[in-house]
């Protein structure tokens, strides 16, 4: 969708003429959203918005301000009517503790133009990595060697500290003296000689940098012993022990590994494992299995096969994702939609699409991509690309795909049958538009390159271009190479509608997002705010959404068909139960009736009157919403060490009118997520037309 | 890690291309009469031990481009060939007393007769060029030998900036000053000549060789700044006397940068000492001058912009090589970028 | 998604392809990690969360290596560039040898040595087993040792044309030295190497009619695959050798 935006700007003149072939009734792939009973959304999982999303939101933006809704109309008019600050982020642990923190607003909002500071450098992430570890240590009380303070000789002179520190000499002579004295043997000779860290990064580059790790190492071991004392009693403090204990790794490996000038950025780091790599330049086994650590993983759903016992994160992404999440996020770290993501992002960028001339097919599901007669020296073309035409629309028309909800243009969470030819049979037979193994179809089409079309933006998921894209696989090694090492799991989600609200439940803080949770739904989110979007006759107080990685179910089950998908859909539902029984009075104390047992009348039926008496056992359940995504294009994409430089990026030049897009893509970030798909899409854009430039996409040329 | 891999494939590489390239050379130095004042001369130089690296550098782009080591190993000699002949004259130059272990050309048999034997290694080095009009075809033959002229003619205008650097006891001289220099004199053999040819070998001449002028003076620069660290640095294994740059005053990175940060009294004794001839400096001299190189971090900057260089090169070669297969050979000339600062 | 290019630029009937893109991978380091972008004002202050307001400035002396590594390589291939395009319109002005600048009398001295045998023009077959007829005509001789990579080319207006014919693909080339197009060229024959008779017997070029160019006909036998063959062009009158036909047979 970005590329579709991007090349149908106004400055091109109308020079490309789009056509958006989709299969099934709604846009959006892993992102689509519908709406079911009581107008319920129903999502693929939880969607996360960050704050150092410059591109996502920057195209947003302009999306919501070239449609113009009128406000008294529509109650989601203006980007900050989508988007909604969400200052509160949580790490959870099965043990019962919780570790929430508040992050304060950066400077400005995200997607706003540039200002006049580029905090995308490595230089910058470890002046603030300092300032950060300052900061933290400062907040920690002082201890019982208080009186010792001034430590057994005097520290360097504060004068130096306002000073910029002009040579390697004045710097190495600084280190000796904190060194020498004993003085950090003390808080305030540590915060001193962190203060001066800062210093020195912020002279980067400089010459003999590397003289600051006998500091940095020292600075760590006394840290160490510092803290050791206290934070057996303290949780709190062990959290800030943790954080410290990563960021003084994260600085000696920036050190050693040579970080500030590697030509290519932290990719170079993409071989370890992120853990492995933290391990490496000293963090220690307690910060590395730390709930922060784990609940990072979480978020990026880095398990290999999805199975929750082997971690895998390529280091240099979790390095790259890590700074920029904490150190380059505009207004809040996180942003959360008011809406579901089809009707937030893909509706409005439908209709802006549809007044910019783009055309939609849908129903439209491509079947393989042929490419032409191979040529003698690279690069090859796409010469046609056929497709199941699913269902054709009655009187040839366009299918209409948005429903009004109050005001509101959303999607359905079932398509439009009667826009369908023979639309009640389809019902009736429960053809499933979006499913990989769905065979039926009411025909076939195929567009000839030059007649049909000129050029393709290939946009399915990662998991499906073996299907479609058969004949590339099989002749060019790199593809066949991509989808071989670029790994992707399935994942799963359910969502429960609650009768009674979070305070009753026992959950007294403010709406949260937490990760690192019990799996296999390791992530959860308080949505209340997206009941007033739904329209329910008994209406919900709570409404929580829980995700987490699907382990990959053993390949013999694969190859049947659509029995498949349903018994995943099966296997996921037992799976959600079991976990409510088990996990959800961790968050929720006070769901759970006298004997610990949930209690399930506590959920909301979309189809209950008020009045009626809701049923006390687990068959509850099935009014709720849950999904398994195996649908290999749905699946989600992951950056395990040694994948990444296998993808192959959207600039690439192996067919002369073929791009791709998607967060699987290289697109310098390279992390599953939002943002990789709007970069991605950007990229696809400036390969067909050269614009927008590479430089004015935010964050891709920097390390 | 990586250093550990670094250090195996190139020193294997070299090892193996240096070798085919001896064998090749050998065929060029047969010679005539007179041996004892001509032809013993000419073949001194090419047959004592040497990295190699400028002729496996040819050897080993060509071959990421598909070429065979038949086509390119002619070229690959004329490269070692040029690159000796030059040696004799820069010794000469200079006023060396020894070269890789053994004493110099000139050392040995005097200035007349060395710069003799050197203007024939010169010439010989044309030799195998000229064949490359049969085995290659005229537009591709000639293509390597505008590139062998333009290499001379940089090496000598570079050679002629550093010797007028001398002449002048030029006290203001910038960094800039100083990678201009070594990308004319050391660069263009070292690194951008073996490479632009060994691209034009493999590509037959369809591929745009500017990227490989960035590429070479990224790691020739790097290389060059390597070998004056180490002439500072004992080493048995090395070529060239310890302290030996310091002893001819030549404008090293190291020297420009203690002239920038020298106080008053020390420069004006600098440049003192170094409007000296090489004869007239004390061993007492050089080794102030190589205190003063710690006392103002000289080596700590030159490693430091040594290392920032080769990670240019990297980066150019990545710009480069993107998207093509990985080979032996690719790993060689990857592997090169941090060699060339890190090898002793 | 597909999409539909208005027709504009590019030949009738052609295949739309994208155009290569200049890279196509991030530049992290340059400029990055050590210095800021364009659209970003260098030495800005940095955004803290904690509002330290920190400043981001480099230390007095501290050179950047990478900037000032680029702007010498820069300058240089600058600076050939310009010598370059002089010595080229430098050279077609004047003839060799002549100019009262002795270093770019010298230095065209050497560049001669390449000219001797420039290259002007390149004809190849691809019609296969039928066998074809092509006609090319050839320019004036260009520099070689461009280093763009692009060779010789064919002009418009020339003297002699060259139609070959053959019942199978070949690639033939043809080397003049400077002004030699303007002659009456004959040639002895072609000869394959290691076999003493022609494979095509001499030929003459046929006069040129009025207004017409004059021309060259070779009929090409049937020849083994990757066969060579080779003749001296020689200048009728005085019988000066002046080039060589190459022909080769593909693979």
């Amino acid at each position: 969708m970005a590329a579709a935006v991007e090349l149908s700007r106004p400055q091109h003149r109308g020079k490309y003429h789009i056509t958006v072939y989709q299969s099934g009734w709604r846009l959006g792939g892993k992102g689509a959203s519908g709406r079911g009973p009581a107008d319920r959304i129903e999502e693929h999982g939880l969607h996360l918005w960050m704050g150092f999303y410059e591109n996502a939101f920057r195209l947003m933006r302009e999306c919501y301000a070239e449609l113009g809704r009128d406000p008294l109309k529509c109650r989601i008019a203006d980007w900050r009517d989508a988007f909604v600050a969400e200052p509160f982020i949580g790490i959870g642990s099965e043990a019962r503790r919780q570790w929430l923190a508040h992050f304060p607003p950066g400077d400005g909002l995200p997607g706003d133009p540039l200002t006049d500071y580029n905090p995308f450098t490595t230089s910058s992430y470890l002046v603030r990595s300092a300032t950060l570890l300052r900061t933290l240590l400062a907040s920690v009380p002082p201890t019982a060697d208080e009186p010792a303070r001034q430590g057994p000789g005097p520290a360097p002179s504060t004068s130096a500290f306002d000073l910029n520190i002009a040579s390697s000499a004045e710097m190495q002579a600084t280190v000796r003296q904190y060194l020498k004295y004993g003085v950090l043997t003390t808080v305030t000779g540590l915060v001193s000689a962190l203060r001066f860290v800062e210093l020195a990064f912020r002279a980067a580059p400089l010459p003999g940098l590397n003289l600051l790790m006998p500091l940095l190492e020292t600075v760590a071991e006394n840290l160490n012993q510092q803290f050791a004392g206290v934070i057996a009693d303290d949780p709190e403090l062990r959290s800030v022990w943790e954080v410290v204990d990563l960021l003084l790794a994260f600085q000696r490996g920036a050190l050693r590994f040579n970080l500030l000038s590697e030509p290519s950025g932290f990719d170079c780091l993409n071989a370890y494992d992120t853990r492995e790599w933290l391990r490496l330049n000293g963090a220690s086994e307690r910060s590395i299995n730390s709930d922060l650590m784990r609940g990072l993983y979480d978020l990026a759903m880095a398990y290999e096969d999805g199975d929750v016992r082997r971690p895998r994160m390529a280091a240099g992404l979790g390095l790259r994702a890590c700074l920029r999440m904490f150190f380059t996020y505009r207004g809040a770290m996180m942003w959360k939609m008011q809406a579901g993501m089809g009707d937030i992002v893909f509706a409005p960028f439908y209709e802006v699409l549809k007044r910019r001339g783009v055309s939609f097919k849908f129903f439209h599901r491509l079947r393989n991509v042929s490419l032409g007669a191979p040529a003698t020296e690279a690069p090859g073309h796409v010469a046609a690309l056929e497709f199941d035409v699913q269902a054709e629309v009655k009187n040839g028309d366009e299918y209409q795909p948005l429903i009004d909800i109050r005001g509101l243009p959303c999607w359905p969470s079932a398509p439009d049958y009667g826009q369908l030819v023979d639309g009640a049979r389809l019902r009736a037979e429960g053809w499933e538009f979006e499913s990989h193994w769905e065979r039926r179809r009411s025909g076939a089409m195929t567009l000839q390159v030059g007649k049909d079309f000129d050029l393709v933006v290939l946009g399915v998921g990662l998991g499906a271009i073996p299907d479609v894209c058969g004949e590339i696989v099989a002749s060019n090694p790199r593809w066949a190479a991509m989808v071989e090492r670029v790994k992707t799991i399935p994942t799963q989600a359910f969502q429960l509608w609650l009768r009674t609200d979070m305070a009753s439940l026992g959950w007294e803080g403010l709406p949260t997002t937490m990760s690192g949770f019990a799996k296999p739904f390791d992530t959860w989110a308080d949505m209340r705010h997206l009941i007033r979007e739904e329209k329910w006759p008994v209406r919900p107080r709570s409404l929580i959404y829980l995700c987490g990685a699907m382990r990959e179910p053993p390949k013999t089950r694969r190859r049947e068909s659509h029995n498949f998908a349903k018994r995943c859909r099966e296997q996921v539902r037992d799976d959600a139960v079991a976990w409510i029984r088990s996990n959800l009075r961790t968050i929720l104390p006070k769901s759970v009736n006298t004997s610990g047992k949930f209690r399930w009348e506590l959920l909301v039926d979309p189809g209950e009157s008020v009045g009626s008496r809701p049923s006390r056992d687990e068959s509850r359940f099935a009014s709720q919403f849950w999904t398994a995504n195996v649908n290999p294009s749905d699946r989600y994409v992951l950056s395990v060490p040694g994948s990444i430089e296998y993808r192959i990026s959207p600039l690439d030049y192996s067919y002369d009118n073929l791009t791709i897009a998607g967060d699987w893509t290289d697109c310098g970030l390279n992390l599953g997520c939002v943002e990789s798909a709007f970069i991605s899409g950007r990229l696809a854009a400036h390969a067909i037309a050269a614009l927008p430039k590479l430089e004015d996409i935010i964050g891709y040329d920097h390390p | 890690m990586a250093k550990r891999v670094s250090t195996t494939i190139v020193e294997t590489t070299l090892h193996e291309y240096g070798s085919m390239t001896r064998k090749a050379v050998r065929r060029y130095l047969e010679g005539g009469e007179p041996r004892r004042y001509l032809y013993d001369l000419v073949a001194d130089y090419p047959t004592r031990p040497g990295k190699m690296m400028r002729p496996s550098l040819c050897v080993a782009v060509a071959r990421t481009f598909g070429a065979s080591l038949d086509e390119v190993l002619p070229t690959a000699a004329a490269i070692e060939l040029l690159h000796n002949a030059l040696l004799i004259h820069d010794d000469i130059e200079d006023e060396s007393e020894s070269r890789r272990g053994r004493p110099s050309l000139n050392a040995l048999h005097g200035v007349p007769l060395a710069l003799n034997a050197g203007d024939l290694l010169l010439l010989t080095s044309l030799r195998p060029l000229l064949e490359n009009w049969r085995t290659m075809g005229p537009e591709l033959a000639s293509r390597i030998f505008d590139e062998a002229v333009r290499t001379a003619r940089e090496s000598a205008e570079g050679q002629a900036l550093e010797l007028g650097w001398r002449e002048e006891a030029n006290g203001r001289l910038r960094e800039a000053d100083y990678l201009e220099m070594v990308l004319k004199k050391t660069c263009w053999l070292a690194s951008i000549f073996p490479m632009r040819a060994g691209a034009l070998i493999g590509t037959r001449g369809t591929l745009d060789l500017d990227p490989f002028i960035r590429l070479g003076f990224f790691l020739g620069a790097a290389f060059q700044i390597q070998d004056d660290l180490l002439n500072l640095a004992p080493s048995a294994h090395y070529g060239k006397e310890l302290n030996g740059d310091l002893m001819e005053g030549k404008r090293t990175l190291m020297m420009i940068r203690l002239l920038q940060e020298a106080a008053p009294a020390e420069r004006a004794e600098l440049v003192r000492i170094l409007a000296r001839r090489r004869l007239q400096r004390t061993r007492k001299q050089v080794l102030w001058m190589r205190k003063l190189f710690d006392k103002y971090d000289c080596i700590y900057y030159a490693r430091h912009l040594a290392e920032e260089l080769a990670g240019a090169a990297l980066h150019e070669f990545s710009r480069i090589y993107t998207g093509m297969p990985d080979s032996r050979d690719r790993q060689f000339i990857e592997a090169l970028m941090v060699w060339v600062i890190e090898r002793n | 998604m597909t999409i539909r290019r208005s027709t504009g630029s590019g030949e009738h009937g052609a295949r739309v392809r994208r155009a290569r893109p200049a890279r196509t991978a991030p530049l992290r380091t340059w400029p990055g990690a050590l210095r800021q972008p364009d659209s970003w004002q260098p030495d800005g202050p940095l955004a803290t969360a904690s509002g330290t307001g920190a400043e981001s400035r480099r230390a007095n002396g501290a050179i950047d290596g990478v900037k000032l590594g680029y702007s010498v390589i820069e300058e240089h291939m600058r600076h050939a560039e310009s010598v370059e395009r002089q010595y080229r319109s430098k050279r077609a002005k004047e003839p060799i040898g002549g100019g009262p600048d002795l270093q770019n009398t010298v230095a065209r001295v050497f560049r001669s040595v390449a000219d001797l045998v420039p290259l002007v023009g390149q004809i190849i077959n691809s019609a296969g087993a039928a066998g074809f007829n092509q006609t090319v005509a050839l320019g004036s001789p260009l520099a070689v040792g461009n280093h763009t990579g692009r060779g010789g080319f064919l002009e418009a207006n020339s003297a002699v044309e060259i139609e070959l014919s053959s019942p199978q693909p070949v690639k033939a080339t043809l080397e003049l030295r400077p002004g030699a197009e303007r002659l009456m060229l004959v040639t002895t024959g072609l000869y394959a190497p290691g076999i003493a008779k022609p494979v095509v017997k001499g030929l003459e070029f046929a006069k040129a009619a009025k207004g017409k160019k004059a021309s060259l006909r070779i009929r090409m036998p049937r020849m083994s695959a990757g066969a060579i063959c080779s003749g001296l062009l020689l200048e009728r009158e005085s019988g000066e050798p002046q080039g060589v036909l190459t022909i080769r047979v593909a693979k």
